[in-house]
């Protein structure tokens, strides 16, 4: 047993070595969602105390990343702002990829009549713009933060449903899943038992880049006005409160949590390559 | 002894895996004589395959070639320009691959294939291009190669495919061909036809060839002479006859009594106990066959191994007649032999 | 000797999907009417080119598939009354185990040896923990495989090894029949051997049948005591192995045999086999399956199609002409 720890500890660490960037994406990855669990206890400002007599200070020693209009301390505000954003988007990406997972697999098993209709209906939800419809869910369903992670979650369910369904054509026809109905097993044990463990690896690559995807979508919203609601400290509403302020030269209150958001996309985009170099070196191009 | 056309000496290759340095071919030394049909046989993981691709320069990017020669005519083909051995490879040399279908384009018609392998080589106006396609596919006996001409590879079945790799291949008229396990994917009754096929077109142009297998049974029908390899060395080499007849290496004579069409009852049968040693050992011995040896000796495990002149003088053989095969003596890499 | 496992008149025939609402609805014949019998204990080689059936004959024999025609009968009692995703949870499904081609591809990346093996012990006998173990580790030792290999995964595994893993988890609910397609092929021929005489061990000392799949006719003469040989679906020549090796009747047999390359003398001229094989969809029902590729081919073959019949000294053949050879 210890040789088989050994030997994928010898593979990650060849991935790592072959490609520096891998290592990178782990400690950003790490050093993300560190600041997401402890920023609140960690600011030097209470993230929603305003204070006119700091209004619209650029950066400085006191306030790193400057105050916006109300004299909140914008450093403050990007790093309590993380812990949503991360909540959203990753409730969001498990969500979908469960339930995506699970339907695609289902459809990709056993065929027939509910495969052509899922898939179809994939189709319809593919051609909208997504981002118009998650706006127009979060409209009808009501202006909460969960319904932005329902919404983000349905717009990203056709791709879990295709990269599930194409998976599971391809290896139920293998040569194990014979045999595991030589050994007695029913569909349903042979679904949940044998292929969706082994379809992970693709499923989880597939997540990590989605999430910086679903960073996005929710800070899209919320720049947007749906969702989070002000004064709550986010990404979308504070870059959309900053932009207002960038023709009069203002420019921190938008840039700041405007690079805080792409380097989070990057992040996690990173970490879904160095993921499939891992979980799935044939898929290295 | 005539001047050989293909001599690989000394060759050594490491591949460079995520679980550390392979030491795939050591000191792998072998001739290919003008006109020879040469079989290279070894199980899985014996480096057949990867002696091919370094005579053939195709080699993965991970393998690195760490020292050795490959001379072809005199000239080692490991010092060439890389554009000047592009040009030797499908001119002087080609390869026919394991599985013809994948190693066809799947997108282009076969004549069209044919067609681009004769116009990089030899430029030619277009009709003589198309007329020397029907010629190299008719030379294989392909029924009505005007009509294949517009096949794509997957209307064709693995017999045909293989056909238009042996046309492709051979489309240049060149010296050396190396086959490599050209028949593993096809019927036994193709087998023969193709195996038939190659025989007598490479007889009849005086092509060598290095028939890279798995199958000694299918070597011994073909081949003039056989190179046993076994985890990345040469361990046997000899006429074909003399090798079955009177096999000298230990691992040679296990690997003949494994054969079923050898034997009579399955309890003649005999198997080869343990496995290839992991060739990513830094403590692999001098002879790679010592741990599954039963003839093993304490002086196998000291000193360097080489393949060396068998002690007995070679028995008298009648070898195939026609094109002359080198008359190579029995070479055996084992300080106990048979 | 009494009877464990019979067919009759098999047929696995594949809807092709049909080019235009008006064309008529294809079928590839794949099986086209297979009659078998297996004694306890037998060893009977099934043996083809590919595209012949043989595996989906072996597959309908170990209810993997439901034919599209025909009978099973299970020590006497039919078993293709249910379907075969119902077959899978019966208890028939202990007695008809499978082995199959390709040792990497079968088992499952996932789970280690102990769990390949106990797997379908859990299913099918559903037993204590301390009895999974000991019927796993017995299944283990009889196929040789060391119990410390128990807790690797397959891809630490040899081809060989993982070949026993594949025979060790088909016989550890006690089957009474083997059905192995193609076990050997994927092997190199130093540790084929081994496989082969694993299976002899077994057949002997476990009464097991065993219905060997393969296109090596050399394999084949060496473990079964009788041949099966089937070309495009149909059964064309059966007897004692030593029979059919020494004397095949039919040309199919005979072009077979001679294409096998062998390291000894050759018996007389290789027979070529020239011209394409015949369609396996729709096929004519008028002609010989083997006529255009025949080489003692005659008029009559493409009018009438020959019925497999017993020769004088007991061989089944399905050939105009075979008392002419």
């Amino acid at each position: 047993m210890s040789s088989a720890i050994k030997e994928r500890f010898e593979s990650i660490r060849y991935t790592v070595a072959s490609n520096p960037l891998n290592l990178l994406a782990f400690g950003l990855f790490t050093l993300i969602v560190l600041v997401a669990v402890f920023a609140p206890s960690l600011v030097p400002h209470d993230p929603l105390k305003t204070n006119s007599q700091f209004a619209l200070q650029g950066p400085s020693a006191t306030f790193w990343f400057g105050t916006d209009q109300l004299g909140r301390d914008i450093f403050s505000r990007v790093m309590v702002a993380t812990r949503l954003d991360l909540l959203i988007a990753f409730g969001a990406v498990i969500l979908s990829c469960v339930v995506g997972s699970l339907i695609g697999a289902m459809i990709g098993y056993w065929g027939g009549f509910w495969d052509g209709a899922v898939s179809r209906m994939v189709d319809v939800l593919m051609a909208f713009p997504l981002f118009v419809l998650a706006m127009a869910m979060v409209a009808a369903l009501g202006n909460t933060v969960a319904n932005v992670v329902y919404a983000t979650a349905v717009v990203n369910l056709p791709f879990y449903i295709r990269l599930a369904r194409s998976e599971m054509r391809v290896r139920r026809g293998l040569g194990y899943v014979e045999a595991a109905r030589v050994g007695g097993s029913g569909d349903w044990r042979i679904l949940t038992r044998f292929l969706l463990p082994n379809m992970a690896a693709p499923l989880v690559i597939q997540a990590s880049v989605n999430l910086g995807w679903a960073v996005l979508n929710a800070a899209g919203l919320s720049f947007l006005g749906l969702g989070v609601r002000p004064p709550t400290p986010e990404w979308g509403i504070m870059v959309a409160d900053g932009a207002r302020y960038i023709a009069s030269g203002q420019w921190w209150i938008a840039a700041f949590p405007g690079l805080a958001l792409m380097l989070t996309v990057f992040v996690f985009n990173l970490m879904g390559d160095a993921l499939r170099d891992i979980l799935d070196p044939r898929m290295r191009t | 002894m005539n001047e050989p056309l293909l001599s690989v000496r000394n060759l050594t290759v490491d591949f460079a895996t995520r679980r550390g340095t392979v030491h795939v071919l050591d000191d792998v030394s072998f001739d290919v004589g003008a006109g020879e049909i040469v079989g290279i046989i070894g199980e899985s993981g014996s480096g057949k395959s990867v002696t091919a691709y370094s005579i053939m320069g195709i080699l993965d990017h991970a393998a690195r070639i760490c020292s050795g020669e490959i001379m072809f005519e005199g000239r080692d083909v490991l010092k060439m320009h890389r554009r000047e051995r592009d040009g030797w490879r499908g001119r002087e040399a080609s390869i026919i691959f394991q599985n013809p279908r994948t190693a066809l384009n799947p997108i282009r018609a076969v004549g069209d294939q044919i067609a681009d392998v004769i116009a990089r080589h030899t430029p030619a106006p277009a009709a003589e291009i198309r007329e020397r396609t029907i010629a190299s596919l008719r030379q294989v006996r392909i029924p009505d190669p005007e009509r294949r001409l517009r096949a794509y590879p997957f209307e064709l079945s693995g017999g045909l495919c293989q056909r238009i790799g042996i046309a492709m291949a051979l489309a240049c008229k060149p010296k050396l061909l190396i086959a490599d396990e050209p028949t593993t994917g096809l019927d036994v009754t193709t087998q023969a036809v193709i195996m038939d096929l190659i025989q007598g077109l490479v007889r009849e142009k005086g092509i060598s060839v290095a028939l890279i297998t798995h199958d000694i049974a299918l070597a011994s029908e073909y081949c003039d002479r056989l190179i046993i390899m076994h985890a990345g060395h040469v361990v046997e080499v000899a006429p074909t006859a003399e090798i079955i007849a009177n096999p000298r290496h230990p691992y040679t004579e296990k690997l003949l009594r494994s054969v079923p069409s050898l034997v009579d009852s399955i309890d003649e049968l005999q198997a080869i106990d343990g496995s290839l040693p992991d060739l990513r050992r830094r403590d692999l011995p001098p002879c790679r066959f010592a741990e599954r040896c039963s003839r093993r000796l304490a002086e196998c495990d000291a000193g360097r191994l080489t393949l060396e002149l068998a002690l007995a003088a070679p028995q008298p053989c009648t070898l195939r007649k026609g094109t002359g095969p080198l008359s190579t003596p029995h070479l055996i890499a084992c300080k106990n032999p048979l | 000797m009494s009877t464990l496992f019979e067919a009759h008149g098999l047929k696995m025939y594949y809807p092709l999907p049909q080019k235009s609402a008006i064309a008529p609805p294809l079928k590839l014949h794949a099986v086209d009417g297979v009659d078998l019998r297996i004694s306890p204990g037998e060893a009977v080689g099934l043996v083809g080119e590919s595209g012949c059936g043989k595996s989906t004959l072996s597959r309908l024999i170990a209810r993997l598939v439901d034919p599209t025609e025909g009978e099973i009968f299970l020590e006497g009692r039919e078993i293709t009354k249910i379907r075969a995703s119902e077959f899978s949870r019966s208890q028939d499904r202990r007695t008809i185990q499978m082995v199959f081609q390709d040792p990497s591809e079968s088992l499952n990346p996932r789970l280690s040896v102990f769990d390949l093996i106990a797997d379908p012990v859990r299913v099918l006998i559903r037993p204590s923990r301390a009895e999974l173990r000991s019927r796993v580790e017995e299944a283990a030792t009889a196929v040789n495989l060391p119990l410390a290999l128990l807790d690797r995964f397959p891809h630490q595994l040899s081809g060989g090894q993982k070949a026993r893993v594949g025979i060790a988890r088909a016989i550890a609910v006690e089957p009474r029949l083997l059905v192995l397609d193609e076990p050997t092929s994927a092997l190199d021929v130093s540790v084929q051997a081994t496989v082969l005489q694993l299976l002899d061990r077994l057949r002997r000392e476990r009464e097991i049948a065993l219905l060997f799949v393969s296109h090596d006719l050399n394999v084949v003469r060496l473990l079964c005591s009788r041949i099966v040989v089937m070309y495009m679906g149909q059964v064309v020549e059966s007897g004692p192995s030593d029979e059919v090796y020494a004397s095949p009747a039919h040309p199919y047999t005979r072009a077979l045999l001679s294409a096998i390359p062998t390291l000894r003398p050759r018996r007389g001229e290789r027979i070529k086999l020239e011209g394409d094989p015949q369609s396996p969809i729709a096929p004519s029902d008028m002609q010989c399956r083997f006529a255009g590729r025949c080489p003692v081919e005659r008029p009559e073959c493409s009018v009438t199609m020959p019925l497999l019949r017993t020769l004088d000294n007991g061989r089944l053949v399905r050939c105009h002409f075979a008392e002419e050879q």
